[in-house]
């Protein structure tokens, strides 16, 4: 089983509630023969639950996931005082597996609410694990509200490929 | 006179020397000169929909073969060297 598909199995073992989102996200929606998206990391989105977070990072940590802040380690104790912090700043915490795989635990999902996108999320199955992922709609909605280069970037060729996509399908 | 066709940058992409990293900063530059709000055109909604709506993009559909094709990519490029 291939390193995140571990990692989201182990996530969702643990009954911590997190959604895929971003261009890896985007990558569930797509259909034989279309564009998929190449990112570093991938991107997870939680609720601002001091508890969820302390879920999420044991799980991590119980597939070989290292915890970071920044370019730090995540302080140690990881204990509820310390989720809560990090709730309150809404703070990124990355997990890797230091050979290449970067998850991004992050409790901000530009214009959106966890709750709104958990409610409308698709499950998908991948390695047969089942996966939350964002509405790609949501997903779309939230990269123009970040705006940054590689949105814009990314929302350029995600509509050129739903055109050719939904154009040869006609 | 009629216009001439529009010419995709295709053999920048595909020639052996930097032109296909000059071709990404072209990309990268022309977008981070735009500035102010994304506005999303209905017609990309209305196709962000049409596809949210096929049945292989309802909950419970196996997506295992859009990850065995990422990494059949990544090994392809991996072995990638130039002459």
């Amino acid at each position: 089983m291939d390193p995140f598909s571990a990692l989201t199995r182990a996530l969702t073992e643990s009954g911590a509630r997190f959604v895929v989102i971003g261009a890896w996200g985007a990558n569930y929606y797509a259909q034989a023969g279309s564009v998929v998206f190449e990112t570093r990391d991938r991107d997870l989105f939680l609720p601002p639950d001091p508890g969820n977070l302390l879920r999420a990072w044991s799980a991590c940590e119980t597939v070989g996931f290292s915890l970071w802040a920044e370019s730090d380690p995540l302080d140690i104790p990881r204990d509820r005082w310390l989720a809560e912090q990090i709730v309150e700043r809404k703070a990124l915490v990355r997990a890797t597996d230091g050979r290449g795989l970067d998850v991004d635990l992050t409790l901000v999902m530009a214009g959106f609410d966890f709750e709104t996108v958990w409610r409308e999320r698709r499950t998908f199955v991948a390695d047969g694990v089942e996966v939350p992922v964002a509405r790609l709609r949501h997903i779309v909605e939230s990269k123009a509200a970040a705006g940054r280069v590689k949105d814009r970037l990314f929302l350029a060729t995600h509509a050129e490929a739903l055109r050719d996509l939904l154009g040869r399908e006609q | 006179m009629p216009a001439p066709p529009r010419v995709m940058p295709y053999n920048d992409f595909v020639n052996p020397d930097d032109k296909a990293l000059r071709a990404i900063d072209a990309a990268v530059a022309e977008v981070s000169r735009l500035s102010g709000p994304v506005t999303l055109e209905e017609a990309y909604l209305r196709a962000v929909e049409r596809v949210e709506a096929m049945p292989d993009n309802q909950s419970g559909a196996d997506k295992t073969w859009v990850w065995e094709a990422i990494e059949r990519d990544r090994r392809h490029f991996a072995r990638a060297r130039r002459r």
